[in-house]
């Protein structure tokens, strides 16, 4: 099986222009995702485990070094590709989950985690049946399902959100912090659609704030330190 | 069996996209006088994408919108528009007026800031629905009355209000009347100045929502001038960042704003309460 993700030499370095600062916060970093694998990024806070996430998903430019995506039995190079080819990656190919949801005003619940399923094409029937079985399974209580998400508890924002992140079966899912400040039975039920889409053949990316939902999901942890001003070092196990 | 390593590690720098653009303009230059209007703009729009115009006053956008739109001629570059029926290209800076003003009727879509600007005043909601279609040639009453009320519940405003004066209407009730009004052609094309500027945050969260819901339903292309990046960020997937008259950003929208890489696009970023 070839890998669904090949990271290669991957740099960056924040330059804020207007304070004139430069802030190393990737060097040299290379990975590689298999189908059916959860890789955990895994160090302390600064280390750049955020950046690096980001960069997978083409939210942040690297500086260099590539990153290759299986799409439709080829590589796409998304540090490199053209906006219009990422938008279609995330369409299909990589799915996001992160803790803070971007509300869309006016838009009920059940209709936020619908949403990626109608773009790609799913009925609007089954797309219904897919969000009540993700929203059920979270525990989002079926009075809010038709009620616009602005108004939730955090906690409440941050299941509908992952409720959309895995209502379509993307190859790989990049996912940040998506157990950050639920309870442990909520992240539980997280953990059980982690575990599921492994077996569906998923390949994942996450960073994990708790070390019991780390132990329970991962397959190998890929460990990160901050930059050091001559490099970075690193580990992988 | 394929060859999967085979494209590993390429240069893929500037790489097109496999598609086709549906308006395309090279070096681009609309000066007024130095420093006002915009110059070397490179672009390309593709079918079914939003691409947002932003930028403080004066940076050149409108004027930028203006120039691809074909309301105003431009002094140095090229601008081609790519017909869906045809496989040649159109030049909209070599093109007769009677054919540019054709297009714009059939193909492309206009929304100003001020509602008003894009309505007839002392004529009928439906009356200003139905317009477009007469200049188009329709003539049929029945038709023609509905398509208003299909338009009207498509903006969501009472189709009891069809036979009322826009200048009744409140301001985001004006504003999606005008987006009606634009829509009932079909056009291919949209362009659109600060369309939520004027009104208030839970009327524009409405025409937003409106908004983003009928860019996909109807598979529009939408070129989108807004100084308000939260508008850029929920609305586009392309955004371009003009300072002075010049491009000096463009790329993925969450990438422009999360990671911005220009100086101006990272001060107008910080600068941004969030929300």
């Amino acid at each position: 099986m070839p890998a669904l993700l090949i990271a290669e030499n991957l740099s960056k370095t924040f330059v804020l222009h207007n304070q004139n600062i430069q802030l190393p916060v990737l060097y040299q970093q290379s990975l590689e995702l298999h189908a059916g694998e959860c890789l955990v990024l895994n160090g302390p806070s600064g280390s750049g485990k955020s950046s690096l996430l980001r960069s997978l998903y083409g939210n942040y430019q690297t500086d260099s070094g590539n990153i290759n995506i299986l799409s439709e039995n080829s590589y796409v190079d998304i540090c490199h590709a053209h906006p219009r080819k990422v938008v279609a990656l995330r369409r299909n190919t990589i799915g996001w989950v992160s803790q803070f949801l971007r509300v869309i005003p006016r838009l009920p619940a059940i209709e936020v985690v619908m949403q990626p399923m109608l773009e790609s094409g799913i009925t609007e029937h089954h797309a219904r049946d897919k969000a009540e079985y993700l929203l059920n399974h979270l525990n989002v209580s079926q009075r809010l399902w038709e009620l616009p998400p602005a108004t939730f508890s955090g906690g409440e924002q941050q299941r509908v959100n992952i409720a959309q992140g895995f209502a379509l079966d993307y190859p790989i899912l990049l996912l940040d912090e998506p157990t950050a400040s639920l309870d442990d039975n909520n992240s539980a039920k997280v953990i059980e659609l982690i575990q599921a889409a492994k077996r569906r053949g998923a390949g994942i990316v996450g960073i994990f704030h708790d070390a019991w939902v780390r132990d329970q999901v991962a397959d190998r942890i890929y460990t990160m330190q901050a930059i050091t001003p001559k490099g970075k070092t690193r580990d992988y196990q | 069996m394929i060859n999967l390593e085979s494209n590993i590690g390429k240069p893929a720098d500037d790489e097109p996209a496999q598609e086709r653009a549906i308006l395309k303009c090279c070096d681009l230059s609309m000066l007024y006088e130095p420093g006002k209007g915009f110059e070397n703009a490179n672009l390309e729009i593709f079918s079914g994408e939003v691409l947002a115009i932003v930028g403080e006053s004066g940076s050149g956008k409108s004027s930028l919108l203006k120039t691809l739109s074909a309301q105003i001629d431009s002094q140095h570059g090229s601008l081609n528009y790519f017909p869906a029926s045809s496989t040649t290209s159109l030049n909209l800076k070599n093109i007769s007026e009677a054919k540019r003003q054709s297009l714009i009727r059939s193909d492309f879509g206009l929304v100003h800031q001020h509602p008003m600007d894009g309505l007839r005043s002392r004529v009928s909601a439906g009356g200003n629905i139905a317009e477009p279609l007469m200049q188009n040639g329709e003539r049929n009453y029945e038709q023609l009355r509905a398509q208003a009320l299909h338009w009207l519940d498509a903006v969501e405003i009472d189709c009891d209000r069809i036979d009322d004066l826009p200048t009744t209407f409140s301001g985001g009730m004006q504003q999606r009347l005008q987006i009606a009004r634009c829509l009932v052609t079909q056009p291919r094309l949209i362009f659109m100045d600060e369309p939520t500027a004027g009104l208030d945050v839970s009327v524009q969260a409405r025409l937003l929502d409106l908004m983003r819901k009928l860019v996909k339903q109807l598979q529009l292309s939408v070129v989108l001038v807004t100084h308000d990046l939260s508008v850029a960020r929920l609305l586009s997937d392309r955004i371009v960042v003009m300072q002075k008259g010049k491009i000096v950003e463009a790329g993925l929208s969450d990438r422009v704003l999360d990671d911005p890489q220009a100086p101006y696009t990272q001060l107008l970023v910080s600068s941004v309460l969030q929300s």
